[in-house]
């Protein structure tokens, strides 16, 4: 036994430094692409009060846009998010809500509110996709189209929805989200001010747990009850306000949530549509279209903005945040195979060099390090490797820098869009980003290193995220035609 | 075996003073938010006191409140401070037009114009940091790297309140080193729409398709140029003519889109421009043109943007069927059978509505021309056109009567060309009648397949086949 000891010791030193290396990579990143981000979302802040949405609202130049809903079994939440998107603030707009086979009252629920009659619409696939049984339409609703097709998975449903889409963009919509009123617009503004083709556009999701819904749209704004909800909500300022913006800015977006995506209908269907080899399919586009595009030098944009926001219901329980952060890791993972030989090539530029290695070093791999850390670093001090005092500091440190982030994302919120208008608010807010490292962040971590082992062993189940939608079914519910049609008289 | 650390002692102190630097940093980050928030707050409620004091409500300042006593007050106010005050009203202009006069007039008293213009040449009073710190947006009139989101503002305060003079700065604030300045000063020249202004952004039209440099996007430029009156059409011809495509076709939009907003303000002008642009020469202004008429009486309906999506025909998605036409004497019917014969699909089909749209009259002579013409696809677009009019029951009902003889030929025609989708329409409907001999007649020019895709349709040609199970080809039929 004591001959394998000097080389248990020398792992147990070597895993250290990796530890620390990840801990100095990861956070070293992190906090440069909060600087950015500060300095992008406060320079966007400042640019709203010369923005052109009004010009964009009221001409008919303004290219119009399909909002492609996938949705299976979403029977409590369906109509809010129909009703939000057909009030999308936008001239010309429709809704393709496709019913990927539900097995509950969806389908039913949606005939039943908008009035829906079986239509026979020129189907001529573009993509492939399972069979569609039926259409459904509402004289009443001109520009919605409810498709009801067999069962395919959330890429096949959009699939299908590409296929019916007859405008130069889509915005995928999840069936869970609730669009905010002028979204639309602020997704289009990028890619028509820019004088560069911009083939993707993102927009950021909050959480809408603790709010009052109305008519399909948020009305009074509040934090959450629950703890688990409330450090998601922390957790999403972070990522969206400052992980993304940041990317975008450094031109290595490889992650837009396809909660609230733009995409150009052109660009999508020429590498073929969602993909169902991952189970984010939106990952997974993003990244095909960067791919394609440097491979054929095309010269096109990425585009990604903090203010278009659509509002989304996030796991209440501990099952259904599980199984939604064991999904986003297996589907990280499925990614990062898929795309690897992206990795490490001067071609394919800021994502080639910085942000797949990135997001392959310190969010798929960083995960099973620092679930290893939670182990190795206790028995290195067990066996004398680490002084007490060092083991105290690294934690404390780890902790703390944390918290120095969350806390910062908290700060970029209140610095630019406040949305939520009580100081009571603010202070939770605070509190919970310096609390989010302590239990809440190992618990995440847990479940994505379950969502790495199935990914080690193949798995490719869609883990289902159940939703009470009990945020959105307040109030009065009627959504009149003229509503339905948006921005008609302005 | 020991970690192999150059000193314990060192990393220890550093990590400790690392720790001690993050913490400090995370507690004074929230301290600013909770700072910040305070200071909003407090802001806010100071600024809504002194809008209300100074009369700087837009009902106040509809009303006449704004008193040369409150003018006098508020010209004791530093400029940036006036700004954050009036910032609000200026962008309640955009939907209260009457506001951007009373605006214009007080900002004018206030001197605020003339800043605003100077501040776009790059003329800016230099501040001190303690001035800085006590207006609002200091870092803006601080740093003179953040001067262009100043500049950009100024080029926008300016459009909102209509200010018509400043369209010469506006103009060359086009050329501005940064593109928000570009962005703002396109909108607010849009916002003008003086004519003067209309070559400078042609110009840059031109530029944004072939000057990859150019800060502003085509459609930017589009949309504000679509904001200039129809009667200014005409200084975009000569961007019709341009060699590069693209510059023709976004040419051809902007006077569609100016149509379109001429329609809806004054229909008198539009006759007038439009009867000259249907027959340009220019074939994309023919197109456009026709278009346009097309959304004659009924340019404020709202797209059916169902009818793009189940509408499986090119033509019909492309052209989004917004309307229908209602004026057709703005189009001669006898110059319609010249544009039939034109080699854009899209000028034929405005044509072909323009028939439809002339009444009986117009249908009959399309009648005519569907039957003495020799293309073939001009024959099944008239036919879908008809069908889109819904026409075809109305032509079949004249055969079930016996009546119509151009309309029977017609349909004779139709049955005869073997267009499948509007063969099966008719067969469904003509069972048992004299046109099913003339299918018969002409069976054998149609594949098997068409024949087996109305055996679909046709009960008698069902109950034809019943009788003899052999009986896959078309002669035995035809016998």
């Amino acid at each position: 036994m004591d001959m394998w000891r000097p080389y248990f010791d020398l792992a147990l030193v070597f895993f250290n430094l990796v530890i620390l290396s990840y801990f100095v990579l990861g956070n070293g990143v992190y906090t440069a692409l909060m600087v950015i981000s500060v300095r992008a979302v406060w320079f966007h802040s400042r640019r709203q009060a010369y923005q052109g949405l009004t010009d964009l609202r009221e001409s008919s130049l303004t290219p119009a846009v399909t909002i492609i809903v996938p949705a299976w079994n979403e029977e409590r939440i369906i109509v809010e998010t129909v009703r939000s998107a057909l009030g999308a603030d936008y001239p010309q707009h429709a809704v393709i809500v496709v019913d990927d086979g539900s097995t509950d009252s969806t389908l039913k629920r949606l005939l039943t509110a908008f009035m829906l009659a079986p239509t026979s619409p020129g189907y001529h696939p573009l993509l492939p996709t399972s069979p569609v049984r039926n259409f459904y339409f509402s004289p009443r609703f001109p520009n919605l189209l409810v498709v009801h097709k067999q069962r395919g998975g959330k890429p096949d449903a959009l699939n299908t929805g590409i296929n019916l889409c007859r405008s130069p963009y889509f915005c995928c919509l999840d069936a869970d989200c609730i669009l905010e009123r002028d979204s639309l617009l602020r997704l289009m503004e990028p890619i028509l001010s820019s004088p560069r083709e911009i083939i993707v556009s993102g927009g950021v999701v909050r959480i809408i747990n603790g709010s009052t819904g109305s008519n399909g749209q948020v009305v009074k704004l509040g934090l959450p009850r629950t703890f688990i909800e409330r450090f998601q909500v922390v957790e999403y300022l972070r990522s969206f306000l400052t992980g993304r913006n940041g990317w975008s800015l450094v031109g290595g977006t490889v992650i837009v949530s396809g909660a609230l995506a733009l995409f150009q209908h052109k660009a999508v269907v020429e590498v073929g549509g969602f993909s169902a080899d991952t189970v984010t399919e939106d990952m997974d586009l993003v990244i095909t279209l960067r791919e394609r595009a440097a491979r054929d030098n095309i010269g096109v944009g990425f585009s990604f903005t903090s203010d278009p926001v659509c509002w989304t219901e996030c796991p209440s329980t501990y099952t259904m945040l599980s199984r939604q952060r064991r999904r986003w890791q297996l589907g990280l993972c499925q990614c990062l195979r898929k795309h690897r030989g992206m990795l490490l090539r001067p071609r394919y530029g800021v994502v080639g060099m910085l942000s797949l290695p990135f997001h392959l070093y310190i969010e798929g791999l960083g995960t099973l390090v620092e679930f290893l850390g939670y182990l190795l670093v206790p028995l290195s001090f067990l066996g004398g490797f680490i002084s007490p005092a060092l083991l105290t500091l690294f934690i404390l440190l780890g902790l703390a820098y944390g918290g120095f982030l969350s806390v910062g994302a908290v700060l970029l919120e209140e610095m630019t869009y406040r949305r939520y208008p009580r100081s009571k608010d603010l202070l939770v807010l605070l509190a919970y980003a310096m609390l989010e490292n302590v239990g809440y962040r190992q618990l995440i971590l847990f479940f994505r290193v379950q969502g790495i082992l199935k990914f080690l062993v193949g798995s490719h189940r869609w883990e289902k995220v159940m939703h009470d939608g009990q945020s959105l079914t307040s109030g009065p519910a009627e959504l009149t035609p003229a509503a339905a049609h948006g921005s008609a008289g302005k | 075996m020991v970690l192999p650390v150059p000193n314990l002692s060192f990393l220890t102190s550093f990590a400790s003073s690392i720790l001690a630097t993050v913490s400090g940093g995370t507690v004074a980050l929230a301290a600013l938010a909770m700072l910040r928030r305070w200071h909003h707050d407090r802001f806010d409620r100071r600024v809504k006191a002194l809008c209300t004091y100074f009369g700087l409500t837009p009902a106040a300042l509809l009303q006449g409140k704004c008193s040369p006593q409150s003018l006098a007050n508020l010209r004791a106010l530093p400029l940036p401070t006036l700004e954050f005050l009036l910032e609000p009203l200026l962008f309640k202009c955009a939907s209260a037009p009457p506001l951007a006069g009373v605006l214009q007039e007080i900002c004018l008293e206030l001197g605020l114009i003339d800043v605003w213009q100077r501040r776009i040449l790059g003329q800016f009073t230099p501040v001190t940091l303690r001035e800085a710190r006590s207006i609002p947006d200091g870092s803006l009139h601080f740093f003179g790297r953040l001067h262009f989101l100043l500049r950009a503002r100024s080029a926008r305060s300016l459009g909102l309140v209509r200010h018509q003079a400043s369209w010469p700065i506006l103009a060359r604030a086009l050329d501005d080193p940064h593109s928000d300045v570009q962005r703002a000063a396109l909108r607010a020249l849009a916002a003008l729409s003086e004519p003067r202004s209309l070559p400078a952004l042609v110009i840059q039209m031109d530029r944004a398709v072939t000057d990859r440099r150019c800060g502003l996007s085509l459609h930017s430029l589009k949309t504000a140029l679509a904001r200039f009156p129809l009667s200014q059409a005409t200084q975009l011809f000569p961007a019709m003519r341009h060699p590069n495509r693209r510059v023709r076709a976004a040419a051809a939009e902007i006077l569609h889109e100016m149509a379109k907003r001429a329609l809806v303000q004054n229909k008198s002008v539009f006759d007038r421009e439009m009867a000259v642009l249907v027959f340009n020469a220019d074939l994309r202004v023919r197109t456009i043109a026709l278009h346009v008429a097309e959304l004659l009486d009924s340019a404020n309906r709202k797209p059916a943007v169902h009818l793009d999506l189940v509408d499986a025909r090119g033509p019909v998605r492309s052209v989004a069927p917004e309307t229908s036409p209602q004026r057709p004497e703005a189009f001669p019917l006898a110059e319609l059978p010249r544009l039939l014969a034109d080699p854009e699909r899209a000028v034929r089909q405005a044509a072909l509505r323009a028939f439809l749209a002339h009444g009986r009259e117009g249908r009959s002579k399309l009648y005519e021309q569907f039957l003495k013409t020799e293309d073939k696809a001009l024959r099944v677009q008239i036919i879908e056109e008809l069908d889109r009019a819904g026409l075809l029951p109305n032509l079949l009902q004249h055969v079930d009567d016996n009546s119509g003889a151009l309309e029977r030929r017609v349909v004779e025609e139709i049955v005869i060309m073997g267009a499948t989708r509007y063969l099966q329409a008719a067969l469904t409907k003509i069972y048992g009648h004299q046109l099913l001999q003339v299918l018969f007649a002409k069976l054998e020019d149609h594949s098997p397949q068409k024949i087996d895709a109305w055996l679909g349709v046709c009960d008698a040609l069902k109950a034809f086949r019943r009788t003899d199970p052999t009986n896959h080809g078309h002669a035995p039929l035809a016998a």
